[in-house]
């Protein structure tokens, strides 16, 4: 064990650095693309047209505040007079939706008529057209409620407390400090007969981008057994102790145990940059399965160049089903992802069945080895 | 003279090895065609609603009191809080029943005590629990009943706010128990018949559907694809034994990259070409021929240029491994910033200058326009001007790494 683990260490000491680059790839490039997907992910934005048909009175102009202010929308405001060339732009495909508010959409709020205040105009590329739409109908729905607030607090003044003054800035700031304060209904979506997941708010979770980084990463580190098996050095193990494929194998441990450390390493960091947490033990698993596969890959790939191209073939298809997944029904296809696909399980912390299946192709592999030498 | 017969040379060469592949050719051009075109289905499933049978949906109330009761029936009732969806009053048994035979999409659940912890401003929830075969309807569904929960939220803070007075008005429980119900009623009534307030219309300008969209810009992936496969089939690593015999005979990096291009380009054009047919006998997209030329020019130009891009790649980058590393991380943002998996418009505005510099986004954009749009015009000047440098900075990296000394 000694004598191998100092084979190794020559035999790595000229390119160690490239290695050690190599391994600490996937953390760096996870942190890199996390952050700038994160940073710039708030910035992407539904942009939207308003058209301002009358006057803009101070309704409008509240309603048109708190609507830019939603987070996903990103707002242009538009005259009468501009309104056709607002129409000519959406036609063009450059705004998502356009809305008008009519002439006297002024006037229909304060009197609480609710008749054909907004013409909405959107087209068949319109993907956020309903939200938006929900957004603005609920800003408004809030400013009537409000109205009617205000006459039935005043109706019941004059009923039960006519000496009392309240004015209208003091109900509405109540309002505000209710909405904020009290535990206003809530609302939970789950599945029958399975456990809910939590979901990560931010656009895109490290792990996912860690997994996908680290399966294709981790095939490419092995070109180094890849050259190994299929160099000439296979005739010198003939007068070793140690059988060829023996000496890969307790390679492929090393490697294994190796990237473990800098597992442990990537998940406190991991953890402590983004605050998002998955099983050590479904860690372990998924380490080990990116090194099974990597090692079988390895052999049975002819050439370092077959061996990359493979990487990257079974990240790019791991990555086409994982997309595809929220989209496929079924509780067995569900099932399925679960057990098989390795960043769900990951995800999940579920066992991966491929683990056991990829460690029996290996011990057949070495198994059919000894047959042939002894 | 030389220079050309070494392409002929390296093109033959080149020719050569892809023959060799015949078999695991054909398999590599297929499966990103079938891949793209299963997302592409599916999002397209999931953006145009079908207009099938409405998805019907369970309603169980575990509450007792009247008010409830009545908001329930009044939410029953209310048949456009929805459109596409069937809401029916169920047992919580049945419900549950109801979803393991694959009967409904999902059911609400009104919680015990739900009315009385409302209006007292408790803390409540409302489960809305989704079948597990049909996961894309259930969001769909959450989604709904996450208007009406706006909607009774705004009616809760409105009650609450003149319960709060009419507390301090002195009105005595009992009056006010009930004129808080009466009023959670009117409100709720008014935010359900919300779609009075919208007067809604579709602006179609082109004689295009969304569908069709989604299948150019898949067309626009997949040829994408096709060009870095066919780029990784033909670039090997070549031995430093093989390379030297090549230099003794004067052949140089430039006529060997110039084989190359040309290789990628006729046969991912040529498979465009017949793929860009296809896509328009099947699908109907209306293409009159000398459309279908602008197109394919633009195709042509796009193709180059992403060869020529993965080809500089390949000589900057001397190690195969970070080549295909960055090879992959290129090609994404060549499609991200075409506009092909996000449509332009939703981009931060600090990108613009970007689009506006790719060629990528050219070539898509015009394509569209012209397939979608019935334009007859285009404009190449990013296209051209982006090939151009793009062979300057070939020509200059060939010539450097000739002369670097091993």
């Amino acid at each position: 064990m000694k004598n191998l683990l100092i084979t190794r260490w020559l035999l790595l000491r000229p390119v160690l650095w490239k290695v050690m680059l190599w391994m600490l790839l996937p953390l760096a490039l996870t942190i890199l693309i996390t952050s700038a997907v994160n940073e710039t992910g708030e910035d992407f934005r539904v942009p939207v047209a308003v058209v301002v048909q009358g006057e803009e009175g101070e309704v409008t102009r509240g309603i048109l505040n708190s609507l830019e202010n939603s987070e996903f929308i990103r707002l242009d405001k538009f005259k009468e007079n501009e309104q056709n060339h607002a129409i000519h732009q959406l036609e063009q495909y450059n705004y998502d939706s356009v809305f008008v508010l009519t002439e006297d959409f002024e006037n229909k709020m304060t009197n609480n008529d609710r008749d054909n205040l907004v013409e909405a105009h959107y087209t068949d590329r319109s993907l956020f057209y309903v939200p938006v739409k929900e957004q603005l109908a609920s800003l408004m729905q809030e400013y009537l409620g409000e109205l009617a607030v205000y006459e039935e607090i005043y109706s019941l003044r004059d009923e039960f407390a006519p000496e009392q003054s309240i004015s209208e800035q003091e109900i509405g700031s109540t309002i505000k400090t209710i909405r904020t304060d009290s535990n206003l209904l809530t609302q939970e979506l789950t599945f029958q007969d399975t456990e809910s997941s939590s979901d990560y708010d931010d656009m895109l979770n490290p792990w996912t981008g860690w997994a996908y980084l680290t399966i294709m990463l981790s095939v490419f580190m092995f070109d180094m057994i890849n050259k190994e098996y299929h160099g000439n050095i296979g005739h010198r193990f003939k007068f070793t102790t140690i059988s060829h494929k023996s000496y890969l194998l307790y390679s492929l441990m090393m490697f294994t145990a190796v990237m473990l450390l800098i597992d442990l390493t990537t998940y406190f960091i991991i953890n402590s940059m983004f605050g998002v947490d998955v099983s050590l033990f479904a860690l372990i698993s998924f380490r080990m399965f990116c090194s099974l596969l990597g090692f079988l890959l390895a052999v049975s790939a002819g050439s370092p160049f077959g061996l990359y191209l493979s990487g990257l073939m079974v990240t790019v298809v791991l990555l086409a089903l994982h997309i595809v997944m929220p989209l496929a029904g079924g509780q067995a296809v569900r099932w399925a992802y679960e057990y098989l696909h390795p960043a769900v399980s990951l995800m999940t912390g579920t066992m991966n069945l491929m683990l056991p299946v990829l460690l029996l192709i290996i011990v057949v592999w070495k198994g059919r080895g000894a047959l042939v030498e002894s | 003279m030389k220079t050309l017969k070494h392409i002929f040379v390296f093109l033959a060469n080149d020719i050569n090895r892809m023959k060799r592949k015949w078999l695991s050719l054909p398999l590599i051009y297929i499966s990103p065609l079938i891949f793209v075109s299963l997302v592409i289905w599916m999002a397209s499933l999931l953006f145009s609603p079908d207009e099938e049978a409405p998805v019907s949906v369970g309603v169980v109330n575990l509450d007792d009191s009247d008010e409830t009761q009545e908001m329930v029936s009044l939410l029953v009732e209310a048949t456009d809080v929805a459109e596409g969806l069937k809401l029916e009053g169920l047992e919580h048994e049945e419900a549950s029943e109801q979803i393991e035979n694959d009967d409904i999409a999902a059911y609400i659940v009104f919680p015990p005590e739900f009315f009385t912890k409302m209006i007292q401003g408790e803390e409540s929830r409302l489960e809305v629990v989704g079948n597990p075969n049909r996961v894309l309807e259930s969001h769909v569904v959450n989604e709904v009943i996450e208007t009406v929960v706006r909607h009774i939220r705004s009616s809760q803070a409105n009650i609450l706010t003149i319960n709060h007075y009419a507390e301090n008005f002195g009105m005595d429980a009992d009056q006010r128990n009930e004129l808080m119900l009466n009023q959670f009623i009117s409100f709720f009534l008014q935010t359900l018949s919300s779609d009075t307030m919208m007067d809604e219309s579709e602006s179609a300008h082109h004689m295009s559907t969304g569908y069709e969209y989604f299948i150019i810009n898949g067309m626009f992936i997949i040829i994408s694809i096709w060009v870095l496969v066919t780029h990784l089939a033909l670039v090997q690593d070549v031995r430093q034994q093989l390379r030297n015999r090549m230099r003794m005979f004067g052949a140089t990096y430039i006529a060997e990259g110039t084989a190359k291009t040309l290789l990628t380009f006729t046969v991912t054009v040529l498979m465009s070409i017949l793929f860009l047919y296809i896509v328009t006998k099947i699908d109907g997209l209306y293409i009159v021929g000398e459309n279908f030329v602008r197109v394919s020019v633009l195709m042509g130009l796009y193709i180059t240029a992403l060869a020529l891009v993965l080809l500089l790649i390949d000589w900057v980058i001397p190690s195969f491994k970070a080549a295909l590393l960055v090879k992959a991380a290129v090609l994404f943002s060549v499609l991200l910033f075409a506009g092909a998996l996000i449509p332009r418009i939703y981009f931060p505005i600090y990108f613009e200058t970007i689009f506006d510099f790719s060629f990528s986004y050219q070539a898509l954009n015009w394509i569209e326009e012209i397939m979608l749009g019935s334009r007859f015009s285009f404009e190449l000047d990013v296209l051209l001007i982006s090939i151009i440098v793009l062979s300057v900075m070939l020509i200059a990296a060939g010539l450097w790494k000739e002369r670097r000394v091993r």
